[in-house]
């Protein structure tokens, strides 16, 4: 549970960096104060959506608990549309395809029951989304692109890896994933910090 | 400045054209782009400069004769022909134009920074400008930043190295019609930057 939090903290530091990245852009950009505004929102949403899920506290139902935490994630990608920074290269769409491609196991009856594996596909495809989208803003050194390319890698493998967690009867199995998981995210979240720093010197 | 590679960049520029690509991590870059401006006393500049900038500019009698351009106000880096649409239509009474690439490679690929640096030096060459751009080399590869060194008819590269608790910075002219030079160190004193002895 404890790895869980931690490793959950970890992602939103990652949330809380886009925003404050976007956040000194918003005064070099068209209409950058309301966009910046509706990121916010989102990140409030994710986090709000997250934390429900670990103590859901006000006894929501799930889908709804989804349904804030997704539009929340929107809400943080944004800014990526409407700046005109999206750009899908082939190592994207292979990365998807590779992500797809991993319910076969479910189908064919060897890998995580649909009720875990749905949930935990759209997660890691919001994460590889968040990660992902951090490079199409020009402020990577190639160390830092590197990272971030990695770290993708990272949570593609772990879209397999979790249908390994699912049916291993190691107890281990499930924390060393996580241990994946965190490993990207620090990865992720040392690049955007980095990239904080750059922008705080320029503005 | 002595005798160094700088002082004879400078002497290099007696008559306002050319371009000069400055390489820099964070804005020192920029505090010497302003150094240089001050030296040509009299002609008319033009600058793009970010909200920061402009705070620094506001009172300081030395930039009271520069034309402002502010990026997030008056242009932005999304819509790229509004800076070309502004270069076009300066007069050919400026002389001097300032900008920074950095937040433009924000928004987009380094080919198509590039491609409008290289309208903007065609410009300049056309009306006998000297245009004097900054960009914090640390997001560019190497491939990238040589494109733009290409473009430039002058380079002069900032370095920083971290030794302890104290950053040293150095500048080297890394391009120039009379060639290149060494380091020499450099620091930011009460405004004005200040080259010294060469670094080993």
């Amino acid at each position: 549970m404890l790895t869980l939090l931690v490793t959950k903290f970890v992602a939103f530091e990652g949330i809380l960096l886009l925003l404050l990245i976007f956040n000194k852009l918003r005064r070099y950009t068209m209409r950058g104060r309301v966009v910046a505004m509706l990121q916010l929102l989102g990140g409030i949403m994710v986090i709000f959506g997250y934390t429900l899920q670990i103590k859901n506290l006000p006894r929501l139902p799930e889908p709804l608990m989804f349904l804030i935490s997704g539009i929340g994630f929107f809400l943080v990608a944004y800014p990526f549309v409407y700046y005109k920074t999206v750009r899908v290269g082939r190592e994207y769409i292979l990365q998807l395809s590779i992500l797809f491609a991993s319910p076969v196991l479910t189908l064919l009856g060897r890998g995580a029951p649909f009720s875990m594996m749905i949930p935990g596909l759209l997660l890691i495809m919001a994460m590889l989304f968040a990660v992902r989208a951090s490079l199409w803003l020009n402020l990577h050194t190639p160390f830092t692109r590197a990272l971030v390319r990695t770290a993708s890698w990272i949570i593609v493998a772990s879209s397999w890896m979790m249908h390994l967690a699912a049916r291993t009867t190691n107890p281990w199995l499930p924390y060393y994933l996580l241990l994946l998981y965190f490993t990207a995210l620090i990865f992720w979240v040392y690049s955007l910090s980095k990239m904080y720093d750059y922008l705080g010197r320029w503005t | 400045m002595g005798e160094s590679g700088i002082s004879k960049l400078l002497m290099d520029m007696d008559s306002p054209s050319g371009i000069v690509l400055i390489e820099t991590p964070g804005v020192m870059g920029e505090e010497v782009a302003l150094e240089l401006v001050k030296a040509y006393k009299g002609e008319k500049k033009v600058a793009f400069i970010t909200p920061k900038q402009k705070r620094m500019f506001k009172g300081n009698p030395e930039f009271s004769d520069m034309d402002v351009k502010v990026i997030g106000e008056d242009i932005h880096p999304q819509e790229l022909y509004q800076i070309t649409f502004a270069f076009r239509n300066l007069t050919r009474k400026s002389k001097i134009a300032l900008l920074s690439l950095h937040f433009l490679l924000v928004f987009h690929p380094a080919e198509v920074v590039y491609k409008l640096f290289s309208e903007l030096t065609k410009i300049s060459i056309d009306k006998d400008l000297l245009l004097i751009a900054t960009v914090d080399y640390r997001i560019l590869d190497l491939k990238s930043l040589a494109m733009f060194e290409g473009l430039a008819t002058h380079v002069l590269e900032i370095l920083e190295v971290i030794n302890g608790f104290k950053i040293k910075r150095g500048i080297r002219v890394k391009k120039s019609p009379t060639g290149g030079t060494g380091f020499y160190e450099i620091s930011l004193m009460e405004g004005k930057i200040q080259v010294g002895e060469p670094i080993e």
